[in-house]
């Protein structure tokens, strides 16, 4: 390939393809973004590092599968399970901040980070023993499991049933942090702990309620991804990964930048697995170990944030 | 008198390491020479997790640069043994200095997001680089030198690399350099304002835990005879992480209580069920909500008069 070839981009595949994977990839970044918003809203809030964010949304895919395979039998299943399966982790949540997390507040950060890394491992053994080690499949629900036809671009439905889901809930977590008295005392929180609880935010109580709807989250996504792809147990590693990729290059705590990092780090991934398959995996490292030399507290984190220093 | 209990320790040490093999099978010996060299590689990593108060979670990079530098001179060159075996930490100690110039800036959370990202970079070339690294095949079955053919001389070998390995962080530790660390650790501000050039001494001591790193992997490509991607991956890291913890982080033999802690379980465990991550779980559950210091840390504590303990 000469330089003028280069120039004229033929090397590029056709453009139906392109955008085809332009959508996939925005469609991943909207599963991102469910994950790392609230990953970032715990590290916000809490100032926890939840490494087992990826493990509640992997828990939250096989609880999906059972929910929707086993437990009910008609065209419904699905949609029930979609329903359960968030809240049970938001009740896993729960239980992990009041009984585990609440004991180490006080403690060194590193202590929280390991505990948390404790539940990665608990919860990676967890899935194997009771759903087993091979892969698992959801069938997807009627009227989502056709395809659709935009033009000359032929689009899975169910993809775009996530492309559609995603802005709404997106909006619902931004009117709940920034349009009511709880969303504004969680960024209070976030702001000044001290000063917060001083004038009578009851800490603790938001403390559980965050890490619950951090969870409910990941459990929505655990759910959503559940049949777009198999069910593993090696799932939790590979999103809470790339997960931090998008707080980090968002900005840690920042509501729109995880939103802008998901998309970032979902459209890179479609592309650089179309363009340069071989690299695509270590891109979006490259890009965040980029961020994090230019510009520590991300791209829409706050500078003076109590996490750079 | 304390120094000198200390020497008796030093020397029993050295005893048991030696009669070992005399009582040890096979088996044994290897997994004692693992416990060895983990042993090697936690006291090291403690360096700037205990003793500078950095949290690294891409060690495991330098680790695998050492065992892959070995690995590929003593399979496409040949050099020396003695050579090869030198060149591993120097690759360990290269690559450190180069991630760290980028990470010492940053701090806590940030500072071991930066150092994942590093590692992971590490790891997928490697892995993906069939032509050069074999990918996730790995390289198999590397050339062993004839001197170090039977178990028990690359038993020998490994544990007086190891012992001499741990003598010099020792003396490092002890020296003035080791305390400008542990003032680093208490308050870096301060420190910076008594006129300790803060980020170079971070660099430095980094860069150290490289070549240690390095020094660590080259050992257990020796002993293995083989080489892997996995040798790199942050679950590594973390391994060497929870082996200093577990030990007890401000303490300098903890680490490597804990790494003959974490190879026992793992083995012991992983004998009778395939489920052993649960039970390391259970483990970290533990040091986190009762163990803080590790159990070294938490030992000598108990060991002191009331009036001492914090």
């Amino acid at each position: 390939m000469d330089f003028w070839q280069f120039l004229s981009f033929s090397w590029l595949p056709p453009s139906t393809i392109l955008i085809t994977q332009l959508m996939n990839g925005v469609t991943r970044s909207m599963l991102l973004f469910l994950i790392a918003s609230g990953l970032s809203l715990i590290l916000g809030v809490l100032g926890v590092v939840n490494f087992a964010h990826g493990s509640l949304y992997m828990v939250g895919a096989y609880l999906f599968y059972s929910l929707s395979m086993h437990l009910v039998h008609d065209s419904s299943s699905f949609w029930v399970a979609l329903i359960l399966a968030p809240i049970a982790m938001a009740m896993a949540g729960g239980l992990i901040e009041l009984f585990l997390l609440r004991r180490v507040y006080g403690a060194e950060g590193i202590m929280q980070l390991l505990l948390t890394y404790a539940l990665v491992l608990f919860f990676s053994d967890f899935v194997r023993l009771v759903w087993g080690p091979q892969y698992l499949a959801v069938t997807r629900p009627k009227g989502l499991d056709g395809a659709v036809f935009l033009g000359k671009i032929i689009f899975p439905a169910y993809n775009l049933f996530i492309l559609a889901l995603g802005p709404v809930v997106a909006l619902t977590l931004w009117l709940i942090l920034y349009r009511t008295k709880f969303g504004k005392t969680a960024r209070a929180i976030a702001y000044d702990r001290e000063m917060a609880s001083a004038l009578g935010v009851n800490v603790p109580f938001l403390y559980t309620s965050i890490f619950m709807i951090g969870c409910y989250f990941a459990g929505l996504a655990g759910a959503l991804t559940a049949p777009m792809g198999s069910i593993t147990p090696i799932m939790d590693i590979s999103i809470i990964v790339e997960s931090f990729v998008v707080v980090v290059i968002g900005g840690m705590g920042s509501f729109w930048g995880a939103l802008i990092g998901a998309l970032i780090v979902g459209v890179a991934h479609a592309f650089g697995i179309l363009i340069l398959p071989r690299i695509a995996m270590v891109s979006i490292f490259v890009v965040m170990a980029i961020v994090l030399i230019l510009r520590p507290w991300g791209l829409l984190g706050n500078p003076l944030g109590p996490l750079t220093k | 008198m304390k120094s000198r209990s200390h020497w008796v320790w030093v020397f029993v040490g050295i005893v048991v390491l030696a009669v070992l093999p005399l009582l040890l099978s096979k088996f044994y010996l290897h997994l004692t020479s693992t416990m060895l060299i983990m042993a090697l590689f936690a006291i090291s990593f403690n360096l700037i997790l205990g003793y500078t108060g950095m949290t690294s979670f891409g060690h495991a990079a330098f680790f695998g640069m050492g065992a892959y530098t070995y690995a590929l001179l003593s399979t496409k060159t040949g050099w020396s043994l003695a050579l090869n075996i030198f060149l591993a930490p120097v690759t360990g100690a290269l690559a450190a200095l180069i991630v760290g110039y980028f990470c010492i800036r940053l701090h806590g959370i940030l500072f071991a997001m930066l150092t994942l990202a590093f590692s992971q970079i590490f790891y997928t070339v490697i892995f993906q680089w069939y032509g050069f690294t074999g990918g996730d095949n790995g390289i198999v079955g590397l050339p062993t030198p004839e001197i170090l053919a039977s178990d028990k001389a690359l038993y020998y070998f490994i544990a007086a690399i190891v012992t001499a390995g741990v003598a010099i962080l020792w003396r490092l530790i002890h020296s003035p350099f080791g305390y400008t660390l542990w003032t680093i650790r208490e308050n870096s501000l301060r420190s910076s304002f008594i006129g300790v050039e803060v980020n170079r001494h971070r660099l430095i001591v980094f860069t150290i835990t490289g070549a240690f790193a390095g020094l660590a992997g080259v050992l257990f490509a020796m002993l293995d005879r083989q080489v892997f991607p996995s040798y790199l991956h942050w679950s590594l890291s973390t391994e060497v992480l929870i082996m200093s913890l577990l030990g007890g982080m401000l303490t300098f033999g903890g680490p490597a209580l804990g790494a003959i802690m974490v190879t026992l379980i793992r083995y012991w465990i992983s004998t009778y069920t395939l489920y052993w991550m649960i039970f390391l779980s259970f483990i970290l559950l533990f040091i986190v909500l009762f163990l803080q210091k590790g159990v070294v840390g938490t030992v000598t504590e108990r060991m002191k008069p009331p009036e001492l303990r914090t």
